[in-house]
């Protein structure tokens, strides 16, 4: 009987510091997410802001009023007359 | 003794349920409430900002995008010497010095000195270290193609909260759609004040704006305003628009206004030049409204395109008033196909005539004159059509020719579409489809309106079109090759109870290639000086808008 009690108050007694020393180093670990998280939120942000930034440069220098004051900066002009290709009957068919 | 007890047991009881009343109050009825309020506590409510959908043109351009700027803000308690940093603020900010100076004298702890700046100028700021000067992320709309299609667009603004808000054309249109729903966060801060992992962080209710893809073509936008201006330049007129529509789906293809506005900076503008007078402005079309008046009469049977008119020979006299021609000159015996090509007034008289007020009032429904078109931009309006029992007999006469009765431009454009596309009329739409945030595509579908005139109407009056074109008063500009179908239109302008001797509005209306449309055009240009005609000023534009048009869809010409 006394073995028995022993035993249970053994077991109970390492389930207890079991789980405080889990609790102990899980709190731990925890205790800098706050800080890396922070990291990571501000490494998130100045992405996001480059992307943005990027985003809207790449816009701008794509737009056709820039595209077409830079194509005439470079020399080049309205092509007055175009010329088109007909489907017109071929000289010689094959019966 | 009994009856003791159970006393007490019903007491007891009685109190039980009260507790649990009262729990059930605090526990389910006001939960949402003391949750929020405990995670108060120990973390901040934000509120969390939806990003505005951009507005892309058929190509996926986004010609009103989002990009970040910055508030800069400052706490006056802070800040020792204010004469330094107001001289160092409004020097690098570029803004009175006397606004900066007093709101930094404000008993505040937050003021607002400046808005959407950029990133350039926030680094500079930054490199000042000046105390109690901070920023504020923010995001404004950007427009890469600057002033492109101003008027369709609008712009975005504040409200009464000052809060973003779209006005005018899309951005007014679909305000809802394109600003999204704000939301409420949570954050979990440690005894630090660093966030920390939690469940609460999670953003509730908030919803991006959905982006719209329009059916504007960059391309075509960028022509046909680029031809506009020059024409407006040359041909001296005080303003000018063009719209370009498929026929066959009712999308619009490009619509262009000048003088325009810089939707970024448009505070700077005179408030009259945010409407899209496209949908908003009202005029007498004049003899661009020819071909609705004979096509009804020619669906309606009453005339052929060989009926003879036997009233043209001189000026007619209605209800004592005389009806001219536009030069004077009056052609005896003139079939329907000639009173189109010489724009003959006289003869459209004699059309309207065998038409009749009631039939012409029918037809005119049918084409959508004197309803709005439903195209999806702010500002549309429908020009009042006065019932029967007002109209004279000279109304009647002179409505023929397109003058007495008011039309706007994409009613009109509406209007001969149908006549390109065999009879059938179709909703204008600038937006072909929408993407929600979550990525789904619903597109926006053609609708057909109403079925004015039959197609074999439709086609004849296309060839009578064409002939206008290409023996018309226009056909010195016209685009040789192409079978294109156009009328010319000199409108009188009406001003104080009578018409305008000098000033004019002249349009052209017509469509390409005329067989298989593949888009139909109108040109309005208000007052122009070189001449009042529309074959001399608005004709040219249409046609070179036309040819430019022609060779980006790469539409071989086919005669």
């Amino acid at each position: 009987m006394k073995k028995k009690a022993f035993l249970l108050i053994t077991i109970l007694l390492f389930i207890f510091l079991t789980l405080a020393m889990a609790r102990s180093m899980v709190s731990n670990s925890m205790s800098t997410s706050g800080t890396e998280l922070g990291k990571a939120g501000d490494e998130l942000s100045a992405l996001k802001i480059e992307n943005a930034l990027l985003k809207e440069k790449l816009f701008a220098l794509s737009s056709l009023a820039l595209i077409s004051s830079k194509a005439a900066e470079m020399g080049f002009v309205e092509e007055k007359n175009t010329f088109s290709l007909t489907s017109t009957v071929p000289i010689a068919l094959r019966q | 003794m009994i009856y003791r007890f159970k006393i007490i047991f019903l007491v007891i009881f009685f109190l039980f349920f009260l507790v649990i009343l009262r729990l059930f109050y605090w526990q389910v009825i006001r939960a949402q409430e003391l949750s929020e309020m405990g995670q108060m506590q120990y973390g901040k409510s934000i509120t969390v900002s939806p990003v505005r959908g951009e507005i892309k043109t058929s190509d996926g351009f986004p010609i009103a995008a989002n990009k970040i700027t910055y508030l800069v803000v400052a706490n006056p308690k802070e800040i020792k010497d204010v004469s330094k940093v107001t001289d160092q603020l409004s020097g690098l900010l570029g803004i009175d010095p006397a606004s900066v100076s007093a709101s930094l004298r404000l008993d505040k702890y937050w003021v607002a000195i400046a808005r959407n700046i950029d990133m350039e100028t926030k680094i500079k700021v930054e490199k000042l270290k000046l105390q109690g000067v901070g920023f504020e992320q923010q995001s404004t709309r950007f427009y890469p193609e600057a002033s492109m299609a101003a008027q369709l667009i609008g712009f975005v603004g504040k409200d009464d909260f000052g809060k973003d808000k779209g006005y005018f054309g899309i951005e007014g249109y679909f305000e809802r759609l394109l600003s999204g729903k704000e939301g409420k966060a949570i954050r979990v801060n440690d005894a630090f004040g660093k966030p920390i992992l939690a469940e609460t962080n999670i953003i509730t209710n908030q919803i991006d704006g959905s982006t719209l893809i329009l059916n504007v073509n960059r391309a075509a936008q960028f022509l046909v305003e680029r031809r506009l201006k020059q024409g407006i330049d040359k041909y001296g007129a005080s303003s000018g628009m063009v719209a370009v529509m498929e026929p066959s789906t009712g999308n619009i293809i490009a619509m262009a206004s000048l003088p325009a506005f810089d939707p970024k900076n448009y505070k700077d503008y005179e408030s009259s030049l945010y409407k899209n007078p496209f949908v908003s402005d009202t005029y007498e079309p004049g003899s661009t409204f020819k071909p609705l008046i004979m096509s009804a009469a020619l669906d309606a049977k009453l005339v052929t395109p060989t009926t003879r008119c036997n009233t043209c020979s001189g000026p007619v006299s209605i209800g004592g008033f005389d009806i001219h021609t536009w030069n004077d000159k009056y052609y005896g015996n003139i079939n329907m196909i000639d009173v189109i090509m010489h724009s003959d007034n006289t003869g459209m008289v004699f059309v309207a005539q065998k038409l009749g007020l009631s039939r012409m009032l029918s037809y005119l429904d049918k084409f959508g004159i004197g309803k709005t078109t439903g195209i999806d931009v702010q500002g549309e309006v429908a020009p009042w059509i006065k019932p029967k029992d007002q109209w004279y007999t000279v109304d009647l006469a002179t409505a023929g020719f397109g003058q007495g009765i008011s039309v706007t431009p994409i009613e009109l454009l509406g209007a001969i579409s149908a006549i390109a596309n065999y009879g059938k009329r179709m909703e204008p739409h600038v937006v072909g489809s929408v993407v929600s945030p979550d990525g789904t595509i619903t597109k926006i579908k053609p609708k057909e309106l109403d079925k004015p005139i039959s197609p074999e109407t439709a086609k004849v009056m296309t060839e009578i079109m064409i002939n206008a074109v290409n023996k018309g008063e226009a056909q010195w500009t016209r685009l040789k090759g192409y079978r294109i179908a156009g009328k010319t239109g000199t409108a009188s302008i009406p001003i104080a109870g009578h018409y305008d001797p000098t000033q004019t509005i002249a349009s052209f209306v017509g469509f390409a290639p005329a067989d298989k449309p593949k888009f139909v055009m109108l040109v309005v240009l208000n007052r122009p000086q070189s001449s009042i005609y529309g074959a001399e000023t608005a004709a040219p534009i249409f046609f070179n808008i036309a040819r430019d048009l022609l060779n980006y869809y790469e539409i071989p010409p086919d005669e």
